[in-house]
C-alpha cells in the first residue's frame, strides 16, 4: 500500500515531532494535530491518515502510552503521554537531529573559498 | 526490546481484536467530534462544520484511516492471510469437481515423489534412532588414490582403537553367516563385534545385558550371544526366559545374555540386518567356511564415538594421520592406506552409498517427471478457472484491489489445494509403494524400509508447497495481468481465447505430452527387456524343478558326515512321490553366484571365463540339460573322483575348434588339478543371469565331501515338493538350517527382480502420467471450445457443417499434441541412450517402441479432443450467439 507522506515532512520526523508535543503535556490525537499546526505556524498540517498510524507505531514500540480520559468538553478521548523510553528516544533523536541540521546547514552555506 | 513490544502488542491486539477495533473507532470519532466542535465554535453550522472538519483532519473516509492504522502491526498480515485462506476454502468447496481434479492430480505427483523420497531417505539420509545426535561416525579406509571407501582389516582397526584421541571409543563389527539351532534351525546373518561395540553405539540391552569388559579378550573363553529383537521374536517367541539359556551357534553351545533394542540391526541396516552378535574373541569357535575376520583381509566395519566437543572434521584429520603411520616406506603408491571419518547416515554403508547413489539419481527422475506433469495439469485446470473469473478480477481491480492482493488470494487458493494434495499424496505414496512392492516382487526386507514417517509427511508437504510455486504462480500472474476496461466492456466471452493464458496452457499441454511420451517409451523399452530376458532359453528345462541347499560347513560337518548326509538325502528324495530324478552339486545355475575359472587344454589353447560346477550323477538328466556328445558322469566316476570332465559347447568350440572334443585333456588354469579327459559336451546354459552372453561351462565330478545343494525333478508341482524336501532334511538332522528352498522358476524370476521392479515402477507411473496428460488435453480442448462458442456459432450460421467444426477443433488440438510428441521423441531418444546399458534384447532406439508410444499418445489426444469437439459441432447457433 503506498505510504502517503505528510506535506513536506521528512519520513520519521513526524515521530520526533509527536514525541516532542507529548513531552510538553499529554494530549489526544486531535490535539496533537492542532498543536503541531499551531507551533509550526501552519507549516505542518498533519493528516489523520498519517497521524493515527504514527501514534499506533509509537505506542507499539512502547515510546508512548495511551489512556482514556475525559476532555475539558466532557468527552472521552484517548490521551497519549511519553514513557520513560519515549523520553530517552526524544533526547537521542533531538541530539541527532541537531547534529544533522548543523551539518546540512554548513554544507548548504558552503562557498568556494572554504574548499 | 522494541521487537518484543511489537510482538506482544500485535498478539494482544489479535487476542482482543474487537475491543481494539472499538477503541480505534471511538478514538477517530472523538477526533472528528473535537474538530467539528472547534469549527462550530468559530460560527459554522453543524453540517458545514462536519464537512470542513472531515477535510481538514483527512477523516473523509474513516475506513481507509483505520486500514492504515491496522497495517502498522504485523497482526494485520495475519488477518489478511486468514481472510484469504477462508476465501480460498470457500471457493474450493464451491467447486468440488475442479478441486478434486487438482488435488488428485497433485496427490499422484506428490505421492510418487514421496515414495521415492522415503526410499532414498532410508538408504542415504535418515539417521538411525540410536544416533540422533550424530556422535557415532564411520571410520572407513581408502586405498591408493581410489575415492571408494572400504572396510578395515582387524589389525588396522586395533591401531585406530589404540591411537585415536578424538574418539572416546572405537568398535568393530564383522558380518558372517551363522547357523542357529533350536526348534527351527535357521541360517542367519550374525556379527562378530568388539567388546565395546554396544557401549560405543550407546545401546543398552532391552532385556539382559550386552557384553561385559573382558568378554572379548581371551580367545574362545566367553561363548555369549546378544540377539536382535527380530530374532528373539521370531525364533524364541519373545520369551524373556531365554536369557541365560544355551543356544547352538554353528553347532557350538553359546549362552544368551541379552536382546538388543528393538529395531537395531547393526550400524548399517538397509541391506544386511544382523540378527545376533558374539564377541570377536569367539571367532575360532564360530569359525566360518571362508577363513577369518581377524586376518589382514579388509573385512570389518569400524565405528567410533566422537569425544564431547570434537567435530567430525577433527576426527577425520586425526584418522588421516593415523592412516599415514600404517604405511611404510616400501608401500606401493596404489596400496597406500588412508582413512576418512564420515557421519553415519541412512541404512547403507558408505561404500554401498557410493555405488548406489547414481542409480538412485537415475530412478528419482521418474517421479520428478510425474510431479512435473501433475503440476502442469493442475496449472491447466486452474488457468481455465481463473480465466473464467477475469471479469471478477477486472471488477475488483476497478474498485481498488491491487494486483498483488489478487495474486496473493489466488496463491492462497493454490496453497490450500497443495496442502490437501500433500496429505492425499502422503496416503498415495503408501498405496504407490505397496503397488510397486507387489508388482515388483521387491525383497521383503527391502520393502520394510519404506516406512512412511513424519519425515515423509514433511517431504510430501514441502513438495506440495513447492508445487504451489510451480503450478499456482504462473496462472495467478497471467490471469491477473489484464486491462480493466476492455475486460469489463467486453461481452464476457471473447471470440478468441485470451492470449497470455492460452499460450501458457498450450505450452503445458505440449510439455505433458512430451513427458508422458518419454515415460511411455522408457516403460516400453524396459518392459521389452524384461519379457525378452524371461523368454531367454536357460539351456535346461526349468519347469518341474525344485532346489534346496544346506550350509553344511556352518554346522561343522566332518567330510564323512557330509558325504553321508548328501547320499541319504538323494536317496530319500528319490523315493518321494512324483520325483523322477535327483542330483547334488556344489552350486546350481541362476542362484546369484557362480564359481569361475579359465580353462586350458593340453594343446595350449585357453578359454575365456567359464562357470565351474561339481556335479553328481544324473545332474544333466535332472536339469534337463542336454548332453550333445558323449555321456554324463557315472556313479563310479563320481565316487572315485575320476579325472574326467564335461564341457559345454562354447568351451569345446573355443579349445578344440574343428576337432572332436571327446577324449581331449583339459584343466583349470593355474591349478594343482590333474588333467581331465573330456567325456561329454553339454549344451550351453545360463549360469549367473538370463541376460548374460554365452559363457563357458566346465563340470567336474562332485567330491564326496562337498555339496549340500540339490536339484529335484518332479512330475507334480515343485512348489508342493519343497515342504516334503525340508522335512527329509529335518529328519536327517533336526539342527540343520535350510539355506534356500525354492523352485527353479522362482530362482529365475529372482534374477530379474531389479528389472521387474523398474518395469513396474515405470509402468505404474507411466500409466498415471498418460492418464494425467489425457485429462490435460481434454481440459484444453474443452476450454477452447467454451471460449470459442460464439465463433463456432457464427461459423455454423454462415454454413459450416458439423464435421467441419469437429475437424477444426480436433485438428487444432492434435497439432498441439504432435508438437509434444515430436519433442517427447527427442527427449526419449536422449534418455534411452543414457539407459542403453540397462536394456536387454532391444536397442535404445527401438523404432517399434518409439512409434508405438507416439501412436498411443496421438490416439489418446484424438479421443480427448474428440469429446469437446463433438460438443462444439452440436452448438446451436442461436443459443451460441446469445451465449455469455
Amino acid at each position: 500500500m503506498p505510504e502517503e507522506k505528510p506535506s513536506g515532512l521528512v519520513q520519521g520526523t513526524l515521530y520526533m515531532l509527536i514525541l516532542k508535543t507529548l513531552d510538553l503535556e499529554p494530549m489526544h490525537g486531535y490535539g496533537i494535530g492542532v498543536r503541531l499546526a499551531q507551533i509550526s505556524k501552519g507549516v505542518f498540517q498533519v493528516n489523520a491518515g498519517s497521524l493515527f498510524p504514527a501514534l499506533r507505531r509509537l505506542e507499539r514500540d512502547g515510546l508512548i502510552r495511551g489512556e482514556w480520559r475525559v476532555t475539558e468538553n466532557n468527552r472521552r478521548a484517548k490521551y497519549y503521554s511519553l514513557t520513560t523510553s519515549g523520553r530517552g528516544m526524544l533526547k537521542r533523536e533531538t541530539r541527532a537531529w541537531e547534529v544533522q541540521t548543523t551539518a546540512i546547514g554548513r554544507i548548504l552555506k558552503a562557498s568556494h573559498g572554504e574548499l | 526490546m522494541r521487537w518484543l513490544n511489537r510482538v506482544i502488542g500485535g498478539a494482544y491486539a489479535l487476542a482482543r481484536k474487537e475491543r481494539a477495533e472499538r477503541e480505534l473507532d471511538e478514538e477517530l470519532r472523538a477526533c472528528l467530534e473535537a474538530a467539528i466542535e472547534e469549527k462550530m465554535r468559530s460560527g459554522m453550522g453543524r453540517e458545514e462544520a462536519t464537512r470542513a472538519a472531515r477535510l481538514e483532519t483527512g477523516l473523509v473516509s474513516t475506513h481507509s484511516v483505520k486500514e492504515r492504522v491496522r497495517d502498522v502491526g504485523w497482526e494485520a498480515w495475519v488477518d489478511t492471510v486468514s481472510r484469504d485462506l477462508r476465501f480460498a476454502g470457500r471457493r474450493i468447496v464451491q467447486r468440488p469437481g475442479r478441486s478434486l481434479i487438482v488435488v488428485l492430480t497433485l496427490a499422484l505427483g506428490i505421492g510418487a515423489t514421496t515414495a521415492m523420497f522415503t526410499l532414498v531417505d532410508a538408504m542415504l539420509l535418515r539417521p538411525a534412532p540410536w544416533n540422533a545426535h550424530g556422535r557415532v561416525v564411520w571410520i572407513v579406509g581408502l586405498w591408493g588414490r581410489s575415492p571408494m571407501p572400504r572396510n578395515f582389516s582387524y589389525p588396522d582397526y586395533l591401531t585406530y582403537r589404540d591411537r585415536a584421541t578424538t574418539l572416546s571409543g572405537v568398535a568393530a563389527e564383522g558380518g558372517t553367516a551363522m547357523a542357529i539351532g533350536g526348534r527351527q534351525p535357521q541360517r542367519v546373518l550374525g556379527a562378530l563385534v568388539s567388546g565395546n561395540y554396544f557401549d560405543v553405539l550407546g545401546l543398552r540391552a532391552q532385556i539382559g545385558r550386552t557384553f561385559a569388559k573382558g568378554e572379548d579378550t581371551a580367545p574362545d573363553a566367553n561363548p555369549v550371544v546378544v540377539l536382535s529383537d527380530a530374532l528373539w521374536t521370531a525364533h524364541f517367541g519373545a520369551d524373556a526366559g531365554v536369557i541365560g539359556t544355551p543356544v547352538a551357534i554353528n553347532g557350538k553351545p553359546f549362552t544368551i545374555i541379552g536382546v538388543a533394542p528393538r529395531g537395531f540391526t547393526g550400524a548399517a541396516f538397509a541391506t544386511d540386518p544382523f540378527q545376533l552378535w558374539i564377541p570377536m574373541a569367539m571367532h575360532d569357535t564360530a569359525k566360518q567356511a571362508d577363513g577369518g575376520l581377524l586376518t589382514d583381509a579388509n573385512r570389518v566395519h569400524v565405528v567410533g564415538r566422537l569425544r564431547d566437543g570434537v567435530t567430525t572434521a577433527e576426527a577425520d584429520a586425526e584418522a588421516r594421520v593415523i592412516a599415514r603411520q600404517l604405511n611404510s616406506s616400501q608401500t606401493p603408491v596404489d596400496q597406500e592406506k588412508s582413512a576418512r571419518v564420515l557421519p553415519i547416515r541412512g541404512g547403507l554403508t558408505p561404500w554401498e552409498q557410493e555405488s548406489l547413489a547414481p542409480m538412485f539419481g537415475l530412478v528419482s527422475i521418474v517421479p520428478a517427471l510425474v510431479l512435473l506433469v501433475a503440476c502442469a495439469n493442475a496449472a491447466n485446470v486452474l488457468i481455465a478457472y481463473h480465466t473464467a473469473r477475469r471479469r471478477e478480477f477486472a471488477m475488483r481491480r476497478a474498485i481498488g484491489a491491487s494486483r498483488g492482493r489478487l495474486v496473493s488470494q489466488l496463491l492462497a487458493e493454490s496453497l490450500v489445494l497443495a496442502l490437501l494434495a500433500g496429505l492425499a499424496g502422503f496416503a498415495a505414496s503408501f498405496a504407490l509403494s505397496t503397488v510397486i512392492v507387489h508388482f515388483g516382487e521387491v525383497p521383503p526386507d527391502f520393502s520394510a524400509l519404506l516406512v512412511l514417517d513424519g519425515r515423509a509427511l514433511i517431504a510430501a508437504t514441502t513438495v506440495g508447497v513447492a508445487a504451489v510455486v510451480l503450478f499456482g504462480l504462473g496462472p495467478a500472474l497471467t490471469t491477473t495481468r489484464l486491462d480493466v476496461l476492455p475486460v469489463l466492456k467486453d461481452e464476457g466471452t471473447t471470440s478468441t481465447a485470451s492470449r497470455g493464458s492460452g499460450r501458457l496452457r498450450r505450452i503445458m499441454v505440449v510439455a505433458q505430452v512430451a513427458l508422458s511420451l518419454t515415460l511411455l517409451v522408457a516403460t516400453g523399452l524396459f518392459f521389452q527387456s524384461l519379457s525378452r530376458a524371461l523368454r531367454v532359453d536357460p539351456g535346461f528345462d526349468p519347469q518341474g524343478l525344485a532346489t534346496v541347499s544346506f550350509d553344511l560347513n556352518l554346522q561343522g560337518y566332518s567330510p564323512d558326515r557330509r558325504a553321508v548326509f548328501v547320499e541319504r538325502f538323494v536317496e530319500r528324495a528319490s523315493t518321494s512321490p512324483g520325483v523322477t530324478a535327483v542330483a547334488a552339486a556344489n552350486i546350481l545355475p541362476l542362484g546369484g553366484e557362480m564359481y569361475s575359472a579359465t580353462l586350458v587344454s593340453n594343446n595350449g589353447a585357453s578359454s575365456s571365463r567359464a562357470s565351474v560346477a561339481q556335479v553328481s550323477p544324473k545332474y544333466f538328466e535332472t536339469l534337463g540339460l542336454a548332453i550333445v556328445r558323449g555321456r554324463e558322469f557315472t556313479a563310479a566316476e563320481v565316487a572315485a573322483n575320476a579325472p574326467v570332465a564335461i564341457v559345454n559347447e562354447t568351451v569345446a568350440r573355443r579349445l578344440w575348434p574343428g576337432l572332436d572334443p571327446l577324449g581331449q585333456q583339459v584343466r583349470a588354469d593355474d591349478s594343482k588339478e590333474p588333467w581331465r579327459e573330456v567325456i561329454g559336451v553339454a549344451r550351453d546354459a545360463k549360469y549367473l543371469f538370463l541376460t548374460e552372453s554365452p559363457l563357458g561351462g566346465y563340470y567336474l565330478p562332485l567330491p564326496t565331501a562337498s555339496g549340500g545343494t540339490f536339484v529335484i525333478r518332479t512330475s507334480g508341482t515343485p512348489r508342493a515338493l519343497l515342504a516334503s524336501l525340508t522335512d527329509i532334511a529335518r529328519e536327517l538332522d533336526p539342527d540343520l538350517p535350510i539355506a534356500t528352498a525354492q523352485t527353479m522358476d522362482e530362482r529365475i524370476h529372482r534374477t530379474v527382480n531389479l528389472r521387474r521392479a523398474v518395469v513396474s515402477l515405470l509402468g505404474v507411473l507411466g500409466t498415471l502420467t498418460l492418464l494425467l496428460a489425457s485429462v490435460g488435453i481434454y481440459g484444453v480442448a474443452a476450454h477452447s471450445v467454451s471460449m470459442r462458442t460464439r465463433e463456432v456459432g457464427i461459423r455454423i450460421s454462415l454454413g459450416a457443417r458439423a464435421t467441419d467444426v469437429l475437424l477444426m477443433i480436433v485438428r487444432q488440438n492434435l497439432s498441439l499434441s504432435l508438437v509434444g510428441v515430436a519433442i517427447g521423441l527427442g527427449i526419449s531418444a536422449a534418455g534411452a541412450a543414457m539407459l542403453a546399458s540397462y536394456l536387454f534384447g532391444v536397442t535404445a532406439g527401438d523404432p517399434a517402441t518409439f512409434a508405438g508410444g507416439a501412436l498411443v499418445l496421438c490416439l489418446v489426444s484424438l479421443v480427448a479432443s474428440y469429446l469437446p469437439a463433438r460438443r462444439a459441432a452440436r452448438i446451436d447457433p442461436v443459443v451460441a450467439l446469445r451465449y455469455e
